[in-house]
């Protein structure tokens, strides 16, 4: 449960950690605006050999950075592999017959068989995937006996490779910026530092306090939340409610088994806690004094001076010809 | 027949390393009819996930499980579908909340057999024949759930067990929070599922003058295991150090004869059920 | 008087019968007070109209001599503070640490002081070692202490607890009500709301609600030895009350057995 509270972060002790969360948050802006100024595949690389070498420094697990990429990754892969498919520009590097026959179909079928199976006892996950897809492009290219359509011309043009390479690199180097942001800052910080960000707001008649209050409160009742539906789908289960199973109309009906009361006691519990925060003196709009109080560092300024910097010269790349 | 489990170990999270065992190595068995055992211990000792073992909404992680001639295994393939199990062993929650979300009281009490195939009409006559029971009337089956007090509400979150006609019946913490007059139509209601409806009753609670007013067996939880099971008056008797380690409270017709006795020299019997009892007991000490 | 209410009635909107119908009373600083009756005789709702989450149709309430109106409702906020009964739906932040501060900062408390306060309170209710946790770690005793030391930090002459201990089992009870013996004997003035006859035959005086109405205001003992009024507002008498005031119905002559009874229900 704790996962949902402190979301990626993993406490430590480390030069990025002791950062302040509002220098952390506009550092990763500001990275991440540099990246869309590379144009090309060369300049990525480095930036992400260089966001690399800071998470090494802050004795933070790679494997915990490619963790955090994981919904992204197989996005980042189908736009990979439809650039290389679709993007027509520039040489033909490298052509290939796929066969669609009997065998090459009958093979895809079975490891795609395999592959649903297998997926419930392995741990990579993703490595698994890339596995899967070569041996689908494998079969396609060599077992041509039995031909039931036209062999596909398979054309991997020269642009079409560099720039699916290029998305590809460029998407995963923006993860593993706000990655490097959450894995080091803990949320009731980021909460804090996006209060101070949001306080230009105040002209549209915001309230940054407000937000951050939200946010802090979400936080706070997500584990009971989540606690709270699990024990109404055993309460309901123990009605014979099924959740697993059934057609869609009849799992959306046992749904409503689940939101209905998740809705009643969220309400119920809104009353209350308006009713115990406002017998802790809580007033909406009034100042109040704080508790944590964001220091600004020189080593603040000094990672501002060097994210600008880059900025700058990622500028400079794309103006340059 | 009935619940059996033998060396039942359970874990949130089995597939990790060191994994912590919120129940470990438990061993029992609940006959189908005429029980009424109470369990009791220590908030997080382990007594909800015990029950939850009961009707299959946990799977032992170790061991095994029989309910009703069904036998709950980690170990199964396909997705079970536990339905049969949980038609036997109705297990009412603590918190009424978790239950009701039907538009009326009626609809509410029919989502069970409705759920275990029952056509409208059928599960309609089920319901009303649970809620005649709890002692619900008509005038509240159109009402909303919603607009109950917590009394009622917790009524007839019972009668929408009931309506699954169980043989065995699991109450979580059934007179926790209540008021006194809720509590005594509970205890009445647990009087008629047993005695005259000859159902095992099996109720959670913190409250040990219920429990020795009422149970015939008691089962205590702590550390994540069973450490007793048997009669409460074998508990009381000789195992007061089980007693004291499980933060279990004292029965007030136990401390107090205890005290009389201890303190003025006699001899009034400590394990009497009801406070009326200890008053006739101590007129005729008189 | 800390307390004085004087003809206080309230009606909920969507009801036709008055919630609370003319209810006065007065306690004194350093009391401990039980107010007790059935679901829906009003005492929740008497809570609220003392620290002002409800406004009464009629009557007045003091609070140390200050009349509770919209001007000064923050000021005696400041000087009560309330445990509620669910120990879930009182944590405003992630950690107990920044729940406690949260009042602090509501009260505009210098933030060098602060962690101070925060110490002093956990160490008062015997939690400072969970001062950096999560309260969705907690059990549900743990829970209501850290609940107590939100309050406390903000320093009330006040404490109500409404039905505080009813979701506690008997370990969390007992290690509540034990820090609510030690605040008594600091000089808090405690009025709690309860349904358990064992916990309201720890105070000092009991105020018993019916309809809206009080029907019993008196000593404690005195008050639980009334099997009529209890009756009446469903409430069951303690078992050694019980055991002592059917044996003298009885006419039962054994002085040491009753006197022994009458310890036990008056022991604190």
């Amino acid at each position: 449960m704790n996962n949902f509270v402190l979301g990626q972060y993993v406490p430590g002790n480390s030069y990025l950690h002791k950062l302040d969360p509002r220098a952390k948050i506009i550092s990763t802006i500001v990275l991440m605006v540099a990246i869309f100024f590379f144009k090309n595949v060369y300049a990525i690389l480095v930036s992400l050999a260089l966001i690399i070498i800071l998470l090494l420094t802050a004795r933070l697990s790679i494997i915990k950075a490619i963790k955090g990429l994981k919904p992204l990754l197989i996005l980042s892969l189908f736009v990979f592999i439809f650039q290389l498919l679709f993007n027509r520009q520039g040489d033909i590097i490298y052509n290939t017959k796929l066969y669609f026959s009997l065998t090459s179909i009958s093979a895809i079928l079975l490891i795609t068989i395999i592959y649903f199976i297998s997926l419930k006892y392995l741990k990579l996950k993703f490595l698994w995937l890339l596995v899967y897809l070569s041996l689908i492009f494998i079969s396609l290219k060599y077992l041509s006996f039995v031909e039931l359509f036209n062999p596909f011309d398979l054309n991997i043009y020269k642009e079409g490779l560099n720039t699916s390479l290029f998305v590809f690199f460029r998407l995963i180097t923006i993860v593993f910026i706000s990655t490097l942001l959450t894995l080091t800052t803990k949320p009731t910080d980021l909460t804090l530092a996006i209060e101070w960000l949001f306080r230009p707001l105040k002209i549209f008649k915001i309230n940054p306090e407000e937000i951050a209050l939200i946010i802090t409160i979400a936080l706070r009742y997500i584990p009971t939340i989540l606690d709270e539906a699990y024990k109404i789908m055993d309460a309901q289960a123990a009605r014979g409610a099924d959740f697993k199973n059934g057609s869609l109309i009849k799992r959306i009906k046992q749904l409503v088994s689940l939101l209905v009361p998740m809705f009643v006691i969220s309400f119920e519990r809104s009353d209350e806690l308006a009713d115990a925060m406002l017998s802790r003196n809580f007033v909406p709009g009034k100042p109040k004094t704080r508790y944590h109080i964001l220091k600004w560092n020189y080593k603040d300024t000094v990672a501002l001076v060097i994210v600008t910097l880059f900025l700058g010269g990622a500028i400079c790349l794309y103006i340059l010809p | 027949m009935g619940i059996s489990l033998k060396e039942v170990s359970y874990s949130y999270n089995p597939k990790r390393k060191g994994t912590k065992y919120a129940l470990k190595n438990v061993s029992l068995e609940i006959n189908e009819r005429d029980e009424m055992i109470a369990i009791i211990g220590e908030s997080g000792s382990g007594k909800s996930t015990l029950v939850s073992l009961f009707n299959a909404l946990k799977i032992p992680t170790l061991g095994e499980a029989n309910v009703m001639g069904i036998t709950i295994k980690k170990i199964r393939k396909r997705k079970e579908n536990y339905n049969s199990i949980r038609k036997h062993v109705g297990l009412v929650f603590q918190f009424s909340d978790y239950q009701l979300f039907e538009e009326t009281v009626l609809n509410d009490v029919m989502f069970a057999p409705m759920n275990f195939g029952y056509k409208k009409e059928e599960a309609k006559e089920i319901a009303i024949k649970a809620l005649n029971l709890v002692g619900i009337d008509e005038s509240f089956y159109e009402k909303s759930p919603f607009q109950l007090s917590g009394g009622e509400k917790k009524i007839v979150s019972i009668a929408g067990i009931l309506a699954m006609e169980p043989d065995i019946l699991v109450f979580d913490e059934p007179t926790a929070g209540l008021d006194p007059e809720t509590k005594k139509k509970m205890i009445e209601l647990f009087r008629v599922l047993n005695r005259d409806l000859h159902k095992t009753v099996v109720f959670i609670t913190h409250d040990m003058n219920i429990v020795m007013e009422y149970a015939k067996r008691v089962i205590v939880v702590a550390d994540r295991t069973i450490k007793y099971d048997g009669t409460k008056e074998e508990l009381f008797l000789n195992h007061l150090d089980i007693v004291k380690d499980a933060h279990i409270d004292y029965p007030d017709t136990f401390i107090i004869s205890k005290m009389i006795n201890e303190k003025l020299n006699k001899n009034i019997n400590q394990l009497l059920e009801s406070k009326e009892e200890l008053l006739e007991e101590l007129l005729k000490d008189e | 008087m800390l307390i004085e209410v004087l003809n206080l009635v309230y009606k909920y909107e969507d009801e036709t019968v008055n919630a609370l119908d003319g209810v006065s009373f007065n306690i004194d600083k350093g009391e401990w007070v039980s107010l007790i009756g059935h679901n829906g005789s009003g005492k929740s709702t008497l809570s609220k109209l003392l620290i002002g989450i409800l406004s009464a149709k009629e009557g007045t309430i003091k609070i140390d001599g200050l009349a509770l109106n919209e001007e000064n409702i923050y000021e005696i906020r400041k000087k009560i503070g309330i445990v509620y009964q669910n120990p879930d739906n009182q944590f405003v932040a992630t950690s107990i640490e920044d729940d406690i501060a949260f009042g602090l900062e509501n009260l505009e408390v210098n933030p060098q002081e602060m962690e101070k306060k925060i110490d002093d309170a956990l160490n008062l209710v015997g939690m400072i070692e969970y001062k950096y946790e999560m309260p969705s770690n907690l059990s549900g005793g743990e829970k209501q202490r850290a609940a107590i030391a939100s309050i406390l930090a903000m320093e009330p002459d006040i404490l109500i607890l409404d039905e505080s201990t009813s979701m506690l089992d008997p370990k969390g009870r007992e290690d509540f009500i034990n820090v609510v013996k030690s605040l008594k004997e600091k000089g808090k003035t405690i009025i709690m709301i309860t349904h358990n006859m064992d916990e309201a035959l720890l105070s000092d005086r009991c105020i018993v609600l019916y309809n809206g109405k009080i029907i019993r205001d008196g000593k404690t003992l005195d008050v639980l030895l009334d099997y009529d009024c209890l009756a009446k507002s469903s409430l069951e008498m303690p078992t050694s009350l019980y055991l002592f005031h059917e044996l003298k119905k009885n006419n039962y002559k054994n002085k040491e057995v009753l006197n022994l009874l009458w310890e036990l229900a008056s022991k604190k």
